[in-house]
């Protein structure tokens, strides 16, 4: 039944399913590791990436790639304001009080955000219907729609993996995550650095969410779920590490789509689950170390 | 200090039980209801706080065991089985399961243990939604019908009694303290010789007894339950939600924290003269106040300090117990 | 300090309040209570509801004076409660012992999903409050024996009856694939299809589940591919379909029809053109002819309620209609009276001819057969008030 057609199919569907799946989970991973932040509200945020793209594509019919150049920017700014308002203050805490604040405050941000949605715009599922059309390779069906979005993401990691590399603001990110008194020793103005990573994070968020409106459908309450499937890979590839979201993501999209094709549909997101367990009891500390 | 003299407020707590246990006879049966859900939120949100707050680890997966003890339940009652055996089963399963995860599980520190413990809610759906055969799969089980409010408002009353009893006993046990060394520096709590591994795995197993019995119960209570029912993820975060917004690591704290949300939520729908846009945002008003806390109260409403000095009025103030903020050697 | 004395006073308040409530005896009201999924899973479904009830009991208060009672030989006002069961079990159970307990309703309205419906019957059979299901349709609820509740819908296994009777009228289909949503209700009504067409003669082609949250259907389009049924019928709601669809049109799935059995604007919106000729159920549309059309537009017009994206409108309505209808043949509102005119109703609501079916306690509606051309929703089938002649095969490139 395994033709190689079908075996690259599921290859193709599978690296494309995770691809979307890293981009989001690496924001989340990021804030995790510099501020020691469950940031739960990540997936509402993703959810208002979509909404905002469903709302400035109902508005102006704008092919939304180019909706992109508006809602990167957007996010990254409501990120950074998000971090002064609500995770500045609970930052200085020990440890196991960070822990229960960042919990406590985050669902109770994606509660309200939640609801203030389903208040505004009501509860009912929003999509995009912008589509491209999908070309054959001897057999094998490519959707163009993915393919570009996995080529934008993959463009998005390679710009994030220089940033974090070579520019300074990147190495001070790296810096903090290595060490933090250290940093601030050496002049970092560590709490600053923290805000532009939120910013960046929750832009990644808003950005997946373009993308995730794109394919699917948003509503007010798909925040939640999301999160955790993205807290699932983060804790999978390892915190901070970018390499470790995008092998996360594509080990559990790979993982959906052959499950899904040998045991039958409905066993695809356990076996993704089990995969997470097994390779947590095993490393608990995740795949790969932080950048 | 005071505590040969018989304390007043203490005789009204004992009556105020006596007064639960015979409510029921006199009060609408709708109060019956809404106090048998407040008691099993308090008690899944006590024995949270025996792992979270005494022992230091957070299992946002808590909920779980409500989970595996209600479907462990269902399965054989639909069979026949009689409701004691059901039951007994039930939570034996649900235990088995957490000694076997224990070990593996608490190796994880901080956030991976929380995250991997919620990870485990979200498997435990989607395998109950996938073995039709033996679960109903996304079709649920459907008990016998009946209306059994009484009887489980007065199992509820027993179980949470004794989740809330245990949980006053543990910070003043030897146990108690072994978990609050192990909170506070597990290496030097092993460097002193304490089994770090036998306590972080008694104390795991035990929380997971009471929700167990709630969730048992419950079952036969809905006479219906499928995987969203007893696994869903918002339902899992609601008792955690209570307890931290009252105060983890506190004795009072799940109590307040459970008291206070239903009592919200009562008071946004119920009271007439709101208007109704309040009411449609009273998810938003929780999510808000819940961040308030968070941000401004961290211990909790419990350590609000017009709280605490309200308790320590009354004299009820050895019920304050061990906050996570400090262990005071008087045992208070 | 301040805090604490507050909430304890406001607890006093509503406790004391709500006793308060409890010991009116009199008549003079009449009392419809309901849960409805205001927040949730299901709030997508649910929606303005709410703004529908009240402008129901307005009309009913200010344009018909109230309903008539028997016993009284008058017309007395109609109030209804609603709360939010946030789609939540325990919250609804709660919710409707306190409709019948402290808010002594005289009738209620069920609430929506199997599981939330499950354990609440059991409350109007504890209390001997009747009650009418506007949502329900599963057998399994229906099966329990249980007296004190009707229902406005046929079983779900019927869901399909009239666009499998416009399949067998044209005689053009002979392969159907089948791709269910695991959701309780989507399920159901797929189980109830695939028997129903094959008796039909209409040979199954493929058939799979997948699980609500899936996001890739690739081995599943692979293999209907392979399989190319003239109809592809889907039974899930707007997430699962859309996502579904979406993927199908990128694999180049190109049957002779696509048939939905929920499809509403979202879902349209977000396909665009690859929603055109799409078929599906509905439930109320302009076009039918029945029951009191000038009330129900009226509050459709106040209220602002989109029927093509709330497809359960119709049947919330009716449940209303059969509540009316009880109560004013009911010989007085005492409990047994009320139950034993509820189900006896034999009317004609917006839906079409309503009554119960005397074994069992559910409804008579039907879905009706519908599609979706250039832009609007229309009905197909029945055809004597079918407001588009349905179009097959699919020309849409």
């Amino acid at each position: 039944m395994l033709t190689p057609t079908i075996l690259i199919q599921l290859v193709l569907a599978g690296v494309l399913q995770g691809g979307t799946y890293a981009l989001a989970a690496f924001g989340l991973s990021l804030v995790f590791c510099i501020a020691d932040v469950l940031n739960i509200t990540h997936g509402e945020f993703l959810m208002l990436g979509g909404l905002v793209t469903y709302l400035l594509f109902a508005l102006t019919g704008l092919n939304p790639f180019l909706i992109l150049i508006i809602v990167i920017p957007v996010f990254v700014l409501i990120g950074a304001g998000y971090q002064k308002v609500f995770i500045k203050p609970i930052l200085n805490r020990p440890p196991r009080q960070l822990l229960f604040s960042s919990i406590v405050v985050t669902v109770g941000i994606a509660t309200a955000i939640e609801d203030t949605t389903s208040f505004i715009w009501g509860p009912t599922v929003k999509g995009v219907s912008y589509s491209m059309p999908a070309f054959n390779v001897g057999g094998v069906v490519v959707s163009s729609l993915r393919l570009s979005i996995l080529v934008l993401i993959i463009a998005l990691t390679i710009f994030l993996h220089f940033y974090l590399k070579k520019s300074f603001a990147g190495k001070a990110i790296r810096a903090i995550l290595q060490n933090r008194e250290g940093a601030m020793v050496v002049g970092i103005n560590v709490p600053r650095i923290v805000t532009l990573v939120f910013g960046i994070a929750i832009g990644l968020a808003g950005t997946a969410g373009l993308f995730y409106v794109l394919l699917f459908t948003i509503g007010p309450f798909i925040g939640l779920p999301l999160t955790i499937r993205y807290i699932a890979i983060v804790m999978l590839g390892g915190s901070g590490s970018l390499i470790g979201s995008l092998v996360g993501g594509l080990i559990l999209g790979v993982a959906e789509t052959f499950a899904g094709f040998f045991l039958g549909a409905h066993w695809s997101l356990a076996v993704a689950f089990c995969t997470l367990v097994l390779v947590l009891l095993l490393k608990p500390q995740g795949l790969f170390k932080h950048v | 200090m005071s505590k040969k003299i018989f304390n007043p407020w203490e005789g009204i707590l004992i009556i105020f039980l006596v007064f639960l246990a015979v409510m029921p006879r006199f009060i609408d049966p709708y109060w019956v209801v809404f106090l048998l859900l407040l008691f099993m939120y308090i008690g899944i949100g006590a024995s949270f706080n025996i792992t979270a707050g005494y022992l230091g680890y957070v299992n946002l997966g808590h909920y779980v065991f409500f989970g595996i003890s209600a479907y462990g339940f269902s399965i054989l009652y639909v069979k026949g089985v009689p409701f004691i055996l059901c039951l007994a089963t039930g939570v034996l399963v649900t235990l088995i399961f957490a000694t076997l995860i224990s070990y593996p599980f608490l190796r994880l520190k901080g956030a991976y243990f929380a995250l991997a413990n919620f990870g485990l809610i979200k498997l435990f759906e989607l395998v109950a939604g996938s073995l039709r055969d033996f679960t109903g799969g996304t079709q649920g089980i459907s008990l016998k019908p009946g209306y059994r409010a009484f009887e489980t408002y007065y199992i509820f009353l027993g179980v949470t009694l004794l989740t809330v009893l245990v949980c006053y006993w543990i910070p003043r046990s030897k146990f108690g303290l072994a978990l609050f060394s192990v909170r506070e520096d597990e290496e030097v709590a092993a460097a002193f010789g304490i089994d770090v591994t036998k306590y972080k795995m008694s104390a795991y197993v035990l929380s997971a007894l009471f929700p167990a019995l709630l969730g048992g119960v419950y079952a036969w209570y809905s006479a219906f339950i499928d995987p969203e029912v007893v696994f869903g993820t918002d339902k899992a975060l609601l008792p955690v939600t209570m307890v931290m917004m009252g105060g983890t690591g506190t004795f009072l704290g799940p109590i307040i924290g459970a008291i206070f949300m239903m009592l919200i939520e009562e008071l946004l729908w119920t009271s007439g003269w709101l208007p109704i846009w309040i009411k449609s945002l009273h998810l938003t008003m929780l999510g808000l106040i819940l961040a308030a806390v968070g941000i401004f109260s961290p211990g909790g409403l419990v350590t609000l300090s017009p709280f605490e000095k309200f308790f320590t009025w009354v004299g009820l103030g050895r019920f304050l117990g061990a906050s996570h903020k400090s262990l005071k050697l008087d045992g208070t | 300090m301040k805090k604490v004395w507050f909430v304890f006073f406001l607890a006093m308040a509503v406790f004391f309040g709500t006793i308060q409530a409890s010991t009116a005896q009199e008549k003079k009201e009449i009392v419809v209570g309901m849960t409805l999924c205001l927040t949730g899973k299901f709030a997508a479904d649910v929606g303005p509801f709410d703004r529908m009830i009240k402008a129901w009991e307005n009309y009913v208060n200010k344009k018909q004076g109230g309903l008539y009672v028997k016993a009284y030989n008058k017309k007395l006002p109609v109030r209804t409660i609603v709360y939010d069961d946030k789609s939540d079990q325990a919250t609804a159970v709660k919710f409707y012992e306190r409709l019948v307990t402290v808010d002594k309703c005289d009738i209620l309205i069920g609430p929506k999903s199997t599981p939330i419906t499950f354990p609440v019957t059991s409350v109007p059979e504890k209390y001997h409050v009747p009650m009418v299901l506007a949502t329900a349709n599963t057998p399994a609820v229906f099966n329990r024996g249980f007296k004190w509740f009707v229902g406005v819908q046929q079983l779900s296994t019927h869901w399909e009856d009239y666009y499998f009777d416009l399949l067998d009228e044209e005689k053009q289909v002979k392969t159907i694939g089948y791709v269910a949503e695991d959701t309780p209700h989507t399920r159901e009504v797929y189980e109830g299809a695939i028997p129903n067409a094959e008796k039909r003669g209409y040979k199954t082609a493929f058939k799979e589940i997948a699980p609500a949250a899936t996001t890739d259907f690739t081995s599943i389009l692979l293999k209907l591919k392979a399989a190319d049924p003239d109809i592809i019928y889907v039974s899930s709601f707007t997430p699962f379909g859309v996502t579904f669809k979406k993927q199908a049109k990128e694999f180049g799935l190109k049957p002779r029809e696509w048939h939905f059995t929920h499809f509403d604007i979202s879902f349209s919106s977000a396909l665009g053109k690859d929603a055109n000729y799409v078929t599906g159920a509905h439930h109320w549309l302009p076009g039918l002819p029945y029951g009191n059309l000038k009330k129900f537009q009226e509050i459709l017009k106040e209220t602002n309620i989109d029927t093509e994206q709330y497809l359960d409108v119709g049947i919330h309505y009716v449940a209303l209609e059969i509540a009316e209808v009880a109560i004013e043949k009911a010989d007085s509102l005492k409990p047994e009276d009320l139950l034993k005119s509820a189900w006896a109703v034999n009317f004609e609501s917006i839906l079409g001819p309503m009554y119960i079916d005397q074994t069992l306690g559910h409804g008579s509606f039907k879905q009706f057969a519908a599609q979706y051309i250039d832009g609007k929703y229309y009905l197909i089938f029945p055809k004597k008030f079918a407001t588009h002649k349905h179009v097959y095969p699919n020309p849409a490139p």
